[in-house]
């Protein structure tokens, strides 16, 4: 596979205002202004191939939006470098940005008062997509998306999910190869998430388009991405399949046991209790120090059960195991 | 690319605000009345001013009075204020979605300023001239060669108007508000274009300066052409000075936009 983005030792600080509070404070910047510098991003490398869809994650002002504004050549970094699609993103920004497609879950890029159909049409003209192409692929995304229902309604009516799916669709008229999506989720219900989600993996499969995503839902990170990069205060915690990361951190396993009736249960030696509510009991225990099937049939042997149940740890729990000890 | 489908994009986004400019016909026949009543106010004010006999202008008192019904219908050349939508843009950050378009960022301001000077003022202008000759004495041009003269005017001054208000719009990327060059340049654009008082009637000194600025472009001189106070060679000269501070203008905001685009930061999600 050839490598079509590569993201070496990117930094970027923001210079922030100062103000001291209060009356006299506020006097004061008006003579002097003191500016802080924050870092949004340290040192951040990475490749990626054509064709994969990689989930970027990290709490919020890690840098991830950063990241993504750097990556479509809207943001100038301090310093490193990003060849991607053998261009340098800012520095041949209209060129560059003809290949990609952004879509910012928080703001829209249809015009306001327009019908979807219009807005549709005027990046039509903008991307220079000829005509019979055009048609082709609005018809394809308009069946995809089931957007057949309000392309003729001016976009200050649609609903967030509608809208949110009019604003996938427009960052796919011109048929990029690599596509950014920023919390492309964010406020959406189940049913848009969804369709959203089989978009975005279609485009993936079917079209071979490299996706990077990035959210806070972590449905979104199992449905989609093989892989995942964690970022925490500008710097990569993280990187590689979710798998890997799931069992980094945690050999950790739960076990549910449901016993028969309101039974005294002591846990086995190396394992804790987690919670207790009736004759339900959750523990938590490391498989490799205490081997699952042994510690089952100890439990057997030793309680009346009704039920058991071994699970993983869901993924919030690891990711916010990772954002608050800062690596895996 | 051909150069046809290079132009393709802006010419797009050019008729798309036209047809946007389009949909404010209330806003211009309630704006046409406002200027026909202001006219005729400004009218009484100088018809007493130069009864007096205080002209010592080059201009008679009928001049004068089609001079301010020019004015009063071009008023929406004026680059006076902010373009909301822009300013919009720019305090929510869905500017970044402009420069992630394949497309000059200044090219498609510029077309979208123009088309928010020229669709207001041919609206508004046509209807009030046609009112004030038939009823409140504004004179139709002497030759036709003076009014097409007028008309060159007019568009150039579109253009320049439209170099003017995007240089503005661009000042929202360092200044976010712009509220302050909204409070400043109307005090300014009004006196030295000749809105207030045509600049014939102004010190000679003065009216020099002015005449060099660019200002004077906007209004004064499609004014002038109009009641046939510019010979030939003044007219060709007055075009050129246009053309010159269009293109200065221009290439001041394409730079400001370079350097903006180098420096802006977009903040949260």
């Amino acid at each position: 596979m050839t490598s079509q983005i590569e993201v070496s030792n990117l930094a970027k600080s923001f210079r922030v205002a100062k103000r001291a509070t209060g009356v006299m404070g506020a006097f004061g910047s008006l003579l002097k202004r003191e500016y802080a510098t924050r870092a949004a991003l340290r040192d951040v490398s990475f490749t990626l191939n054509a064709g994969e869809l990689v989930g970027y994650i990290g709490p919020n002002g890690a840098g991830k939006s950063t990241t993504v504004k750097i990556l479509s050549g809207i943001l100038v970094p301090d310093s490193g470098t990003v060849q991607a699609l053998g261009m340098c993103p800012w520095k041949q920004r209209t060129q560059y940005v003809q290949r990609i497609g952004v879509v910012f879950g928080q703001r829209t890029q249809m015009w306001w008062d327009l019908p979807v159909i219009d807005s549709f049409c005027l990046l039509r003209d903008i991307y220079s997509v000829p005509e019979a192409q055009f048609r082709r692929r609005c018809g394809e995304l308009t069946d995809q998306m089931n957007l057949g229902a309000f392309l003729n309604t001016p976009v200050r009516q649609l609903s967030l999910g509608e809208r949110m799916r009019c604003d996938l669709a427009a960052a796919l008229l011109h048929s990029p190869g690599v596509l950014f999506l920023d919390e492309p989720t964010i406020g959406l219900d189940a049913v848009s998430k969804l369709a959203l989600r089989q978009l975005v993996k279609s485009l993936n499969v079917e079209h071979g388009v490299t996706v990077i995503l990035t959210t806070h839902d972590m449905d979104d990170i199992e449905a989609l991405c093989s892989r995942v990069i964690v970022i925490g205060d500008g710097e990569i915690l993280s990187d590689g399949p979710l798998t890997e990361l799931r069992h980094s951190i945690a050999r950790e396993r739960w076990l549910t046991i449901e016993l028969e009736g309101n039974q005294l249960f002591s846990p086995p030696t190396n394992t804790t209790i987690m919670r207790r509510e009736g004759n339900q009991v959750w523990l938590r225990y490391d498989p490799v120090i205490t081997p699952t099937p042994l510690l089952i049939s100890a439990i057997a042997a030793t309680n009346n059960v009704r039920d058991l149940l071994v699970q993983e740890p869901p993924i919030e729990e690891i990711i916010a195991h990772i954002y608050q000890n800062g690596q895996p | 690319m051909t150069p046809v489908s290079a132009v393709r994009p802006y010419l797009t986004l050019l008729v798309a605000r036209c047809r946007q400019e389009t949909q404010y016909r209330a806003a211009a026949l309630f704006g046409m009345a406002t200027q026909l009543f202001w006219g005729l106010v400004r009218i009484a004010i100088f018809t007493a001013f130069l009864k007096a006999g205080a002209n010592r202008s080059s201009m008679s008192l009928p001049q004068t009075v089609t001079y301010i019904w020019l004015v009063q219908g071009m008023i929406r050349v004026m680059p006076w204020s902010v373009d909301a939508d822009i300013r919009n843009l720019v305090r929510e950050g869905t500017v970044v979605y402009e420069l992630l378009r394949p497309i000059d960022l200044y090219a498609s301001w510029y077309m979208r300023a123009f088309a928010r000077h020229a669709i207001p003022t041919v609206m508004r202008a046509i209807p009030l001239f046609a009112a004030a000759v038939l009823l409140f004495h504004m004179q139709m041009p002497r030759t036709v060669t003076d009014g097409a003269l007028f008309v060159v005017a007019v568009v150039l001054a579109l253009l320049l108007a439209a170099a003017m208000s995007t240089l503005i719009s661009i000042s929202l990327l360092f200044t976010l508000s712009g509220d302050g060059i909204q409070r400043i340049l109307p005090a300014i654009a009004n006196f030295a274009s000749g809105l207030l008082i045509p600049l014939s009637f102004l010190p000679t000194t003065l009216r020099h300066i002015l005449r060099v600025l660019p200002f004077c472009d906007l209004i004064d001189t499609p004014a002038r052409l109009y009641i046939g106070q510019l010979g030939a060679l003044e007219a060709v000269a007055a075009f050129a000075q246009t053309v010159i501070w269009t293109a200065a203008l221009a290439l001041l905001g394409r730079f400001l936009v370079l350097r903006a685009s180098k420096r802006m930061v977009v903040h949260g999600g």
